[in-house]
């Protein structure tokens, strides 16, 4: 954690709910980008990003503040997530309880690159997306949210070693699936 | 080192568990084949884009939402956002007191072959096991020393601080 959280969350500690605000503003882009990818659904993602800040600020006491916040709150977010996917009922339920490997129809792919106005980076996004539920999460929050392996592994509820595994997997799908050229051609842009 | 070695080696990505040599080796053959080495450099291309995947923007009013929700709470929820943890103490102490206690019943603790001569196994018998027992007071007192620490230590008050 740097020392503004740090700060921030002793200053709600101390009966200041309003500074909660500035974690929100702080974190809120990752946290909805991670939601997003995992419900695939901009409705959902709304109602998970809010319910998991609600959650942490409820729970702030059971937050370990020698430890960085965002994956705290990460972990928050992806529970609150797979919750959420149960809840609806869908058919990707197995998603929501397993960490498979086997894709799953991006029903909400389209809909979601939407939300990317760059094309590649549309691209790039749809790709991660049709990944399975284990593998995008793990993606997003390794790479994007430059989480540590142990910290993904929280978040998920599972072993390091399983991380590794849906890393590696993840990779070889995305390199089938967007295959050399197409990373190249937008190097080279 | 094959294609499919190599290109084992790029999927895994930051934790292949590969030698200094073996690695050589696959750049070495990444430099002259025509499928590893344009790979080994998407490879290359792919963290850094997954490094910087972008995400759709976050509704602008989600701020706004969760702090109005968060008003809403009653007070005992902000209060119950104080800080609860064990003592700062407690951990050595229970550290000390499983040392102590380890350390004691060690040094302590005479050989089943001195107490009961080399006719009783003590891994085998029952009076043997108690034989090796340490009796002398000394020896239990700072057994149970150790062992209260560990307790206290173990059980110590969770204290609550804002």
């Amino acid at each position: 954690m740097n020392i503004s959280d740090r700060d921030v969350v002793l200053d709600v500690r101390q009966g200041n709910r309003d500074a909660f605000g500035r974690l929100v503003r702080v974190y809120q882009g990752r946290l909805f980008g991670l939601v997003m990818m995992i419900v695939r659904d901009r409705a959902g993602a709304e109602e998970v990003a809010q319910d998991a800040f609600v959650r942490a600020f409820t729970h702030l006491a059971h937050y370990d503040d020698r430890r960085p916040f965002y994956p705290w709150l990460a972990a928050i977010a992806v529970r609150l997530a797979q919750n959420w996917l149960v809840a609806r009922g869908r058919t990707l339920r197995r998603e929501s309880t397993s960490l498979d490997s086997a894709p799953e129809p991006a029903a909400d792919a389209g809909a979601l690159a939407g939300l990317v106005a760059d094309e590649r980076r549309r691209e790039l996004w749809d790709a991660v997306a049709s990944l399975s539920s284990g593998e995008r999460t793990a993606v997003v929050l390794f790479y994007r949210d430059e989480l540590a392996v142990g910290d993904v592994a929280r978040a998920l509820g599972v072993t390091a070693g399983t991380i590794k595994t849906l890393l590696f997997r993840a990779r070889r799908h995305l390199r089938e699936r967007l295959g050399a050229a197409s990373l190249f051609k937008d190097v080279s842009s | 080192m094959t294609c499919a070695h190599v290109l084992g080696l790029i999927d895994a990505g930051p934790f292949a568990e590969y030698s200094q040599e073996q690695m050589d080796a696959a750049r070495a053959h990444a430099r002259g084949c025509p499928t590893c080495g344009p790979a080994l450099e998407a490879a290359a291309v792919m963290t850094t884009e997954l490094r910087a995947l972008p995400g759709p923007d976050a509704p602008a009013d989600l701020a706004n939402i969760v702090m109005a929700q968060i008003a809403q709470l009653p007070e005992p929820d902000v209060a119950a956002v104080a800080v609860v943890r064990r003592p700062d103490w407690a951990q050595g102490v229970t550290v000390l007191g499983g040392l102590v206690a380890g350390l004691a019943l060690i040094l302590t603790m005479p050989t089943g072959a001195n107490v009961l001569g080399d006719f009783v196994t003590p891994r085998f018998s029952a009076a043997g096991a108690l034989a090796t027992l340490p009796s002398s007071a000394p020896a239990v007192l700072a057994i149970g020393l150790g062992l209260l620490l560990y307790v206290v230590g173990l059980f110590a008050p969770v204290r609550s601080k804002s």
